[in-house]
């Protein structure tokens, strides 16, 4: 008698349906969150900043203005969470202008916030956890470093989008070493 | 079928008392629907020689092993994959709406999984609901003369084209 479906067979085809019936619903999920507008406001203050001059060992050795900045975040980021976020990668970045690089961007801290975890942030007198360098004397006396928050949004399936939240401050940095600004 | 002969081992009694057919069948024990032409002197000296040829249980065994029921007919094999389809899809609707409104990928795969497990119970084992329409052989037709008549007839074809 030809066996033309044997229980294996009928397992394989089982299997491979439900593989295809998974993937078309995680492109459903893909679909349902695509367009959505990850920003979210953000406040920003700065309390203290200090400049020292020290030799830089990333690079050569010659000595370059080191920052160290203390600052609170507010960011209110539910709206963000949806069911297709597995985490936030939030890091905060630093940019300024100098006489040899028209533009320069440090990122001084980042945290990384899981689905589950309060997305109502409020850190006060945050220290930076990265060295703010800068290759050469361009923060001494600088008018103008802007601070700003991103976050990457890591989704479950799909594409990560990299949002800049709306707030953000600049602050001038101080025109002597070793002398602490407060803000 | 031959196989009927292959049924315990012979015993001698039984087998004088058959007659030629009975004999041409159980000669065959161990080949199944070879059938031989015996003399009567051959079917003296098989009587007496049978228990030396006497099968015991595990072909027996094997044959039985391979005729429990694993598959199902046509009919049922066509419900069973509509089955599995719809159990499956309807588990991955009920799973995406779940999921969206409870902001959870992971209670989608959950009931996919389910869904998944769930039909693999119900399709996979041929339960007598996939047997009900079971296919219809030809009548078994006697062997023995006819069988002897049209093998003769084959083998002076196969002299003729020669």
């Amino acid at each position: 008698m030809p066996k033309m479906n044997t229980l294996l067979s009928r397992a394989n085809s089982l299997f491979a349906f439900t593989l295809s019936v998974m993937a078309a619903v995680t492109l459903g999920c893909i679909l349902t969150t695509a367009f959505k507008d990850r920003s979210a406001p953000v406040r920003l203050h700065v309390s203290r900043i200090l400049l020292k001059k020290v030799e830089d060992f990333t690079g050569p050795r010659t000595k370059s203005d080191l920052g160290f900045i203390t600052f609170h975040i507010y960011a209110d980021l539910e709206k963000t969470f949806d069911w297709n976020v597995k985490q936030l990668f939030l890091y905060l970045s630093a940019e300024y202008t100098t006489k040899s690089n028209a533009v320069n961007q440090v990122v001084l801290w980042d945290k990384i916030l899981l689905r589950g975890e309060n997305p109502k942030l409020d850190l006060k007198d945050v220290k930076s956890k990265y060295f703010f360098f800068d290759d050469g004397h361009g923060l001494k006396g600088n008018r103008n470093v802007t601070l700003t928050l991103s976050w990457q949004v890591v989704p479950i399936a799909g594409i990560l989008p990299l949002v800049t939240g709306s707030g953000r401050v600049s602050v001038p940095f101080p025109d002597s070493y070793e002398v602490a600004k407060a803000f | 079928m031959a196989r009927g002969g292959a049924r315990g081992c012979l015993c001698p009694s039984e087998t004088s008392a058959s007659g030629a057919t009975a004999v041409g069948l159980r000669g065959s024990a161990g080949r199944p629907g070879y059938v031989r032409c015996r003399s009567p002197k051959t079917i003296f000296l098989k009587n007496r020689l049978s228990p030396l040829y006497c099968r015991s249980s595990p072909p027996i065994m094997l044959e039985h092993l391979s005729s429990l029921p694993t598959q199902m007919d046509y009919k049922g094999q066509k419900l069973a994959e509509q089955m599995f389809q719809g159990i499956i899809l309807f588990s991955a609707i009920v799973g995406f709406i779940y999921g969206y409104l409870a902001e959870q990928f992971g209670w989608t795969v959950y009931i996919v999984m389910a869904g998944f497990a769930f039909s693999c119970l119900l399709t996979l084992p041929p339960w007598p609901i996939y047997r009900r329409h079971p296919l219809k052989w030809l009548p078994v037709q006697d062997l023995g003369t006819e069988d002897k008549k049209s093998g003769d007839r084959k083998i002076k074809r196969h002299a003729k084209n020669n």
